[in-house]
């Protein structure tokens, strides 16, 4: 779940940076807390796919430094760009990776089990 | 046989998916991303110069190139800070994944190897074409250079197994199993793949 942790401290970032860079609108604040929600349920068992959610918070700040009308952004909406690349980049990453997949600890339990019986 | 016990897989003698591998996969990313951290300050304008012991202004004319703004204007982002993101993307993928991911996860180490293969080569001729276009040199971006080509060749191997597992897929099943193994999910097919993979190994000593 480490990826899972990596994305709460971004969101936590988001918020923190929204104050740091003085920034005039909410999207940190909301994309950040949005980031925290969708890291935090994947702990929850049945949920352990939300962290594929990342995308919609983090294609909203895409979509604004991208649609920025001057090449140069201010450092605010670099910061956008960079912490949504590297939520997007940890959402890849599956919860519990360093395990073998669910699928195949079913499968080797169930073939473990008929070879038993 | 609760799990898939980690295994050297074909044509290695080792595990290419094992931890000390993949750690000094990690380690030496990290250096390049120290690097570019540091080059990243200075197109930021945190630092007010750059350390080149051999190319003197080289680093910094290369820096504040026309090539090096126009890129800036491109990815909205100053190019040494895109170099970071890479690298790290580099320690991200070679830490994720359990020690036999080779067959468990072919999918993860796949993009692992797009990560770190074609685009290191990529990093790489840009590195080298600054000299030609930019007509300077960076002493910093050449060290990059050559850790992404240290990188390379660190992470073909487990690409390779890969690549031969999901083969040995295709050789017994449909293109529907073999989609479905490369993406994690398990079958008989897949296991009797595997252990192919290795056993072949095992014939040849």
């Amino acid at each position: 779940m480490w990826a899972r942790i990596i994305e709460i401290f971004i969101g936590i970032w988001l918020i923190i940076s929204h104050f740091l860079f003085q920034t005039s609108g909410f999207d940190d604040l909301i994309a950040g807390g949005f980031i925290i929600l969708f890291a935090s349920l994947s702990f929850v068992d049945r949920l352990n796919k939300m962290h594929l959610c990342h995308i919609f918070p983090t294609g909203w700040l895409l979509y604004l430094s991208y649609s920025y009308p001057t090449p140069y952004l201010p450092f605010f909406m670099q910061n956008y760009i960079l912490s949504a690349l590297n939520v997007l980049m940890f959402a890849i990453i599956p919860s519990h990776a360093s395990d073998h997949p669910r699928p195949w600890k079913k499968f080797l339990k169930n073939l473990e089990s008929r070879s038993k019986d | 046989m609760a799990s898939l016990p980690p295994s050297s897989p074909r044509p290695w003698d080792y595990n290419p998916s094992s931890w000390s591998q993949r750690l000094r996969i990690a380690a030496i990313a990290m250096i390049a991303v120290v690097i570019a951290l540091y080059l990243g300050f200075y197109q930021w304008r945190l630092i007010p110069t750059v350390w080149d012991p051999i190319f003197g202004d080289g680093t910094k004319n290369v820096l504040d190139s026309e090539v090096s703004h126009q890129i800036t204007g491109w990815i909205r982002l100053p190019d040494a800070i895109l170099g970071v993101f890479a690298y790290v993307s580099d320690i991200v993928f070679a830490l994720a994944g359990s020690e036999r991911r080779w067959q468990d996860r072919p999918w993860l180490v796949i993009l692992f190897g797009i990560d770190v293969i074609p685009l290191g080569i990529v990093s790489i001729i840009l590195v080298v074409l600054q000299g030609i276009a930019v007509k300077f040199w960076c002493f910093l971006c050449l060290i990059t250079a050559l850790v992404s080509l240290i990188l390379i060749v660190l992470a073909y191997d487990e690409v390779i197994s890969s690549c031969i597992y999901l083969i040995e897929i295709k050789k017994r099943g449909s293109w529907k199993t073999l989609w479905l193994a490369f993406w994690g999910y398990p079958s008989l097919v897949a296991l009797e793949a595997g252990e192919a993979t290795l056993q072949k190994r095992k014939r040849k000593k």
